[in-house]
């Protein structure tokens, strides 16, 4: 029997009789078709080892039927034919003929009734009168089939082996929808992977279903055959890459176009038909168990659901051995689908959380910048010195406000941005510079040699480094010089900044140690967002100057990337 | 009066100096800027001040220690902070006062008069006292009265230990809650710890403690004290 084409007296086999074995021979006579000739002469065959030879063939079989309410009789064969119970023509399959050119193919399965004046039990006689001249030089023999019993039996049987397939046929068909519009939002190959290795496992379900649930000639069989290989091998390629893609696994390319040809060459040289199918799914699914495998070893999120589908698979590969794509193949890859789903349904939440935790991130950073102008030391100071110049030099107390009021609204338009130009940045810088200069009674300069306005960098980084350097140095009145300096490397810049160390004499020696607390979270959580994992920060006295080296890839993400 | 403003930031420094100058210039005998109170020590151990002006960022943990720091010494400490939401906290261990950033004269001259002899606008909870180097909070509630030794203050408290102050009579009185009342030259003592007036020979008096203790009673606050013991 073919891959995967149960035939309808395969179930209620109580009921049913099956003809195990029939005399044959070559040649045409009318005659031949009574129940009482004499056929002791004719050779006697298993139904599977008939012969398979060009011309006319009659072959005859006896059936000891159970008494039944109605009587059925389904004979199934590559071959167009007449037959024949107890001598009377019950029904033809296309035309029987001598030559190509006079016969028609009919259809591979044909269920009659039995005249219920002939279907007395006990023993009955079948004969078919048989000729395949369009049966392609590949197909392998008559693949008949005849089996007689309860007329009902026979057609409830056929029904419920089509309806399981067509449950999974649904649920594969919905994946595959489900999967293909998640492409065309996501745009990632796992997600087209998935949908194409469900499409692929549906039209596998409807070629192994055709048969049954539509029929069709004789000699289309062998073009549903080569279709369901060609599927299987589509879908064990498709199950190698979908997981691969799935769980990131490093040369997944190579390795699924690997796999593919691998498994294209299983099919040539183990051959058709369902040897080399088996061949194809035993090796698929063994590499499927290998990377769910791996995806658990690494401890990558929901592997373990994907690994015990494919589990499941592998066990009723190991079980049904060759009836395994009869028997147990859609039921596993169900399975194997349904561990897909929870690990896709796992990482869609991680995911989601992720987006969540990184729109809090950016909230509470922008708050974190804001509260640090807004908290009582630096607003009511700046207020305090503006105050005193009030009532003292009233023009300087206007230049003190303006400068305030330009680093405040500056900081406003930053604060909501994830990236913003250097341009800005250092025009963050010099407002507060110059706040800070009134306040101190200092002239404050920051100096940028190689810097590119145009770069992004997270709002208030070198901001937060110059406040730093104000705040835990006591310098003495007159001019204070801070550098920034930016180099170039292939993938990556280094943004040098570097502020005098001054203290009053025994004022802040402690402060000297660590001279970034509180700022340097906030860098760093900026850092994080925009470039993960991806950027360093050193920091160190250097000959009489506090140096701080931060390294940034070129390509800082607005976004965090999923 | 001596006043010391540590201040780091130059104009505010200025502006405190300024203001100063201009409300109690002739009560001024001498005002010095510091920037930080480690810069101002070496000056605090050679000539104490009567009060100091204390710029702090009361938000961390460093700005609190200082304040103790401070409020355990002899001299009166005004806290002037941005941190308004730290008053009260601040009161609590003993500051005279504590004027928000931005200030003008007006809330100088509050200032001013608390420190000619006014008492604080919140009592302290706490007494910060200096013992061998460390900073000890002593609850006032613990405190049962406060006894004169030299120029500085004995605490004795409730389960009859004593811990030395470095503040005068009069500095301690100035922050502590109004229970507390001056019975005499070298005592304050809380009333509600003295259970009654005792006439001693020579028309001198007495004050009771629960303890059973005696304390002298000087002869012009007896009258004062029976008021407010409300004995009269």
């Amino acid at each position: 029997m073919a891959a995967g084409c149960a035939s309808p007296g395969d179930l209620g086999a109580s009921s049913l009789v099956v003809a195990e074995e029939a005399r044959f021979q070559f040649g045409d006579d009318v005659r031949w078709a009574a129940p009482d000739w004499n056929d002791d002469a004719w050779p006697l065959r298993p139904v599977a080892a008939l012969p398979d030879s060009a011309g006319v063939l009659w072959l005859r079989m006896r059936l000891d039927v159970p008494p039944t309410e109605t009587l059925g009789l389904v004979v199934a064969a590559a071959a167009a034919r007449e037959v024949y119970w107890d001598g009377v023509l019950l029904g033809t399959a296309g035309r029987v003929g001598a030559s190509r050119a006079e016969e028609v193919p009919g259809p591979m399965d044909a269920l009659v009734r039995v005249p219920d004046s002939l279907a007395a039990p006990g023993p009955h006689v079948v004969a078919l009168r048989l000729s395949s001249f369009h049966r392609p030089e590949a197909a392998n023999g008559l693949l008949l089939h005849v089996v007689a019993g309860e007329y009902r039996a026979l057609v409830e049987g056929a029904l419920l082996l089509i309806a399981l397939p067509l449950v999974f046929l649904g649920a594969f068909v919905l994946v595959a929808l489900y999967h293909g519009l998640l492409f065309a939002a996501d745009r990632r190959w796992a997600s087209l992977l998935t949908a194409a290795l469900c499409l692929s496992l549906a039209l596998l379900l409807v070629a192994e279903g055709w048969r049954l649930a539509v029929g069709y000639p004789y000699d289309w069989h062998v073009v549903r055959l080569r279709i369901v290989e060609a599927l299987s091998w589509a879908s064990g390629s498709l199950l190698v890459a979908t997981l691969a893609a799935q769980f990131a696994l490093p040369q997944r390319r190579a390795l699924a176009l690997t796999v593919a040809g691998l498994l294209a060459l299983l099919l040539f040289v183990i051959g058709p038909h369902e040897v080399g199918t088996f061949a194809v799914f035993a090796v698929a699914i063994a590499c499927a168990l290998g990377i769910a495998g791996w995806a658990v070893l690494h401890r990558k999120p929901g592997a373990r659901f994907v690994f015990a589908g494919v589990a499941v698979c592998f066990a009723a590969l190991v079980f049904a051995r060759l009836d395994f794509m009869e028997s147990a193949l859609f039921p596993a890859f169900g399975v194997l689908i349904a561990g897909l789903l929870t690990h896709l349904g796992l990482q869609s939440r991680r995911q989601h959380e992720r987006h969540v935790a990184a729109l809090a991130t950016a909230a509470r950073l922008e708050a974190e910048l804001l509260k640090k102008h807004l908290q009582p030391h630096f607003l009511m100071n700046a207020l305090t010195s503006i105050l005193e110049w009030v009532e003292t030099d009233p023009p300087q107390g206007a230049r003190a406000l303006e400068a305030l009021s330009a680093e405040l609204r500056t900081l406003a338009d930053v604060s909501g941005e994830r990236l913003i130009p250097m341009a800005r940045e250092l025009a963050l810088c010099r407002t507060h510079l110059d706040v800070m200069g009134y306040r101190k009674g200092n002239t404050f300069a920051l100096e940028a040699t190689g810097v590119d306005g145009e770069a992004l960098i997270p709002p208030a980084v070198i901001h937060t480094l110059v406040e730093n350097a104000i705040t835990h140095n006591a310098y003495a009145p007159g001019l204070v010089r801070f550098t920034l300096h930016e180099e170039r490397a292939a993938t990556h810049r280094t943004l040098t900044f570097s502020a005098p160390l001054a203290s009053l004499p025994s004022a802040t020696q402690a402060l000297q140690v660590r001279p970034e607390r509180g700022g340097l979270r906030y860098i760093r959580a900026r850092l994080d967002e925009c470039a993960p994992g991806r950027w360093t920060l050193d920091a160190g006295p250097e000959s009489g100057a506090w140096v701080t080296r931060l390294h940034l890839p070129l390509d800082l993400a607005p976004v965090p990337s999923r | 009066m001596r006043v010391l403003v540590v201040e780091d930031e130059r104009i505010i420094a200025q502006r405190l100096r300024r203001l100063l100058l201009d409300l109690a210039g002739h009560e001024i005998t001498r005002l010095d800027v510091c920037p930080t109170l480690d810069a101002a020590r070496a000056q605090l151990d050679a000539s104490p001040p009567d009060v100091v002006f204390l710029d702090l960022n009361l938000n961390g943990a460093d700005g609190f220690d200082l304040l103790r720091a401070s409020v355990a010494e002899s001299f009166h400490t005004v806290v002037v902070s941005a941190h308004t939401e730290r008053a009260l906290e601040a009161f609590e261990v003993g500051v005279l006062d504590f004027v928000p950033k931005p200030f003008g004269a007006d809330r100088l001259t509050t200032t001013l008069e608390r420190l000619r002899g006014a008492r604080a606008q919140h009592p302290a909870a706490m007494l910060a006292v200096r013992t061998a180097g460390r900073i000890d909070l002593v609850p006032v509630a613990s405190v049962a009265y406060v006894r004169a030794a030299g120029s500085y203050a004995e605490l004795v408290l409730r389960d009859g230990s004593v811990r030395v102050h470095a503040k005068s009579l009069d500095r301690l009185l100035a922050v502590l809650p109004s229970s507390f009342e001056r019975i005499h030259r070298s005592y304050l003592v809380r009333l509600d710890e003295v259970v009654q007036l005792r006439v001693r020979e020579g028309s001198r008096y007495a004050a009771v403690l629960a303890s059973g203790e005696e304390l002298p009673v000087g002869r012009t606050r007896v009258e004062a004290v029976r008021h407010r013991l409300g004995l009269t």
